[in-house]
């Protein structure tokens, strides 16, 4: 079971690739906000 | 202890995002200047800084480049100076004090926030190149009518 | 691994004990949204306050109830429930004990600190900051709080030690999250407890004439940062350990799950400046050092984001879902079990990008003071931790009273969670705009003389007195829904406690507290002790005591 890279381990065949995708429109939302302030502190220095 | 592949690469390219932006605020700060503000001890009393220089004679210095010192004395509840004249395009060092509990200073519309702190000389600095009346309010909690403490910056 | 005993009621008198927290909680929360209404209403220049009461009495209280004492008591009802069901079933007498004495301890601090408030002797906002010097009664209710909890958390490690002492193998996942939340706390407290023990106590009380006011407001704040993780940690539990129940699926990772707790432990300390950022006294490189190890802590959040989603994923397939999100239809929306914890999930999407936009030393100044900072905080305890503190009570009430969790009551929680959030969106929405327009935090109603700009930030304040109000509806739907959860038909009720995906042992490292401890301390010294030194060290002469309310 170690090393295992795949949910294949868990017997289900199942795929994790909508979490992936769920995390990844999660970290766009964080960077755009973010790059949005940094914007908005640096028009204003 | 097994990590699938997509968390790896989730984790990964999480913290490629956060070392992006500890880059960039941290050559903004350290290469191009634009630290937060920061200062160094007054050196007496709080209650006694308007006895000593600089802060005995609050008020806008400028200086041979053209750049000003501001002394700004911060009280429950107001400002001295009140008012503060400054040309258009003129960079400003502001160093801020308290006489008695900790204010803020801060100007809407820039990135003027600092923390006044009683026996501290606070430190930040602005060039004003958009002339107009600017706001200065007191954003940090000092009593009963901090809603009433202000000051006004004028840039001509 | 041990299986959780989640068939068998909780001892009766535990579960008085861990009632009793749970419903003060709920008290103070009720108390504590009605000042906050009152503010809503008094900035967005709706009402006038009597005279008697002044907005920052009410803004002080608002803070400490919400943020100290609902939280803080909410918590410990949950911790001992945790450990006494998943960690021999009942408490043992001696942790029973200290549960109780901890719990009265709390609330006579609340209640003197309260009656402090009330009497305008203690205007001085939960944050208390020097040198604006409420009465010393106001401190030592402070403190009787605080080792009040601190008597709690021996309760909970106590249950944790005899389990220990008869069992092998790792503690089950819930007892172990429970001494981590508890362990955090007790490090993250030792800041609060030395500056009120050693600066505001004897300053109050008039026996040592000026008080250090950087070196208080650092202590403050080395326990202030871990405060919010005092507050998430129990909510993570419910999302690792309870929701997966709940959706009818399992854990998706239990060894990944503990190591994000390690790591919240690890992390959460030693990053109070970025609370400090516009201060004198600390470098622009000291409070950077503290700035990255914020961003450290990100990393177990987003740990968490992954196994979150991942056990939505996991469980919704299993039950037959297809195509890329065709799972997210398979989760029991109807539940509010689930339903209330996930928006809290949901919600902490913006609360997070707002705590990292907070953090990023000199953009900081963007927003630093400003009711962008309140509308980030009443995202993250007011709405991620609330809402799922909200979702574990609608079962766990009746799992301590003996009562069942009726589909009625679920319409209910489901109807106060959709309130809440619509609440919640108007009103921090609107902060976080308005605080970018530099509208300040702390303030009572003004225009500043009707200058132009502030005049300007007065719809924002109208839109924020709206979902205020909404808000208050919230609070006390959920004040219904508690005295219904306690009414409602006798019988049992579900502790849900979810099982792993996969049998993986549990690295025997994880529960090594002394190396995790050890760490944490080496982490604390590395990024204070040469800024508190200088701090200490600094030509101040201090500052003598102001009232200036």
């Amino acid at each position: 079971m170690e090393g295992r890279k795949h949910a294949r381990s868990k017997g289900h065949g199942t795929t994790l690739v909508g979490t992936f995708v769920s995390v990844c429109l999660l970290g766009a939302v964080l960077a755009a906000a973010w790059f949005g302030v940094f914007g908005l502190f640096l028009a204003r220095q | 202890m097994t990590i699938h592949r997509l968390e790896k690469i989730w984790i990964g390219m999480g913290l490629a995002l956060l070392v992006v932006f500890l880059a960039l605020v941290g050559v903004a700060a350290f290469a191009f200047g634009m630290h937060p503000p920061t200062g160094h001890a007054l050196g007496v009393e709080p209650e006694r800084a308007t006895e000593v220089p600089p802060f005995d004679r609050p008020g806008l210095v400028r200086n041979a480049d053209g750049s000003y010192d501001a002394y700004v004395v911060a009280f429950a509840f107001g400002y001295s100076p009140a008012t503060l004249e400054i040309p258009a395009g003129a960079t400003v060092h502001f160093h801020v004090t308290s006489t008695d509990v900790v204010h803020g200073f801060s100007i809407p519309g820039t990135n003027v926030n600092a923390m006044v702190v009683p026996g501290e000389v606070n430190h930040v600095v602005h060039t004003f190149d958009k002339p107009g009346t600017y706001l200065l309010i007191c954003n940090e909690y000092c009593g009963a009518a901090h809603e009433m403490m202000a000051g006004t910056v004028v840039v001509r | 691994m041990e299986t959780a005993k989640t068939s068998e009621r909780f001892d009766r008198g535990d579960a008085r004990m861990m009632l009793a927290h749970v419903l003060f909680a709920f008290a103070a929360l009720l108390v504590g949204g009605v000042a906050g209404l009152l503010q809503g209403l008094v900035r967005g220049g709706v009402v006038t306050l009597p005279a008697g009461i002044g907005y920052y009495q009410l803004l002080t209280a608002h803070g400490v109830l919400m943020a100290l004492v609902f939280t803080t008591f909410f918590i410990f009802g949950f911790l001992f429930s945790a450990v006494a069901k998943t960690a021999g079933g009942v408490l043992t007498p001696a942790a029973r004990r200290l549960g109780w004495i901890g719990f009265w301890m709390m609330a006579a601090g609340t209640l003197l600190g309260t009656v402090m408030i009330l009497l305008n002797k203690a205007t001085v906002l939960y944050t208390f900051y020097a040198p604006m010097k409420a009465s010393p009664l106001f401190y030592a209710a402070l403190a009787l709080v605080v080792l009040g909890s601190w008597v709690d958390s021996f309760g909970v490690l106590c249950q944790y030690r005899n389990w220990r002492r008869l069992n092998s193998g790792s503690a089950p996942i819930l007892t172990f999250m429970a001494v981590v939340t508890v362990l955090l706390w007790l490090v993250a407290t030792l800041g609060v407890v030395a500056t009120v023990a050693l600066q505001f106590l004897p300053w109050s009380l008039g026996w040592v004439e000026r008080i250090d006011v950087m070196v208080s407001r650092t202590l403050f704040w080395y326990f202030g940062h871990p405060l919010v993780y005092f507050w998430l940690l129990p909510a993570y539990m419910c999302w690792y350990v309870v929701v997966p129940k709940v959706i009818g699926g399992r854990m998706f990772s239990d060894s990944l799950a503990r190591l994000a707790f390690l790591l919240f432990l690890v992390f959460s300390v030693p990053v109070g400046f970025h609370h400090q950022l516009m201060e004198p006294g600390i470098s622009s490189a000291w409070k950077y050092v503290q700035v990255v190890l914020t961003f450290m802590v990100v990393v177990p959040s987003l740990m968490t984001a992954f196994a979150m989603f991942a056990t939505f994923e996991t469980t919704g397939r299993r039950l037959g879902a297809t195509g890329l999100f065709g799972w997210w239809k398979k989760l029991p929306w109807r539940d509010v079990r689930f339903f209330a914890p996930f928006m809290g999930m949901l919600i902490f999407i913006p609360a997070g990008a707002g705590g990292l936009i907070n953090a990023s030393h000199e953009m900081n100044a963007v927003v630093h003071n400003t009711l962008w900072v309140t509308g980030h905080f009443h995202l993250t305890v007011a709405t991620t931790v609330a809402l799922t503190f909200f979702g574990i009570a609608y079962w766990l009430i009746p799992a301590l009273a003996g009562r069942t969790l009726t589909p009625a009551m679920h319409r209910l929680g489901i109807a106060q969670t959709v309130v809440w959030v619509v609440g919640m969106a108007i009103m921090s929405g609107a902060m976080h705009a308005v605080g970018l327009l530099g509208s300040p935090r702390r303030t009572a109603y003004t225009t500043y003389g009707d200058s132009p700009e502030a005049v300007a930030w007065m719809p924002y304040h109208v839109a924020m007195a709206v979902g205020g109000t909404i808000l208050f509806v919230g609070v006390l739907m959920m004040v219904w829904n508690v005295a219904a959860l306690l009414r409602s038909p006798r019988g049992e009720t579900e502790y849900p406690v979810a099982e792993a995906e996969s049998a993986e042992p549990v690295p025997a490292l994880f529960e090594r507290w002394g190396v995790w401890l050890g760490v944490l301390a080496a982490l604390i010294v590395a990024a204070y002790a040469v800024p508190l030194s200088e701090l200490l060290n600094s030509p101040n002469p201090g500052s003598k005591p102001w009232v200036t309310w």
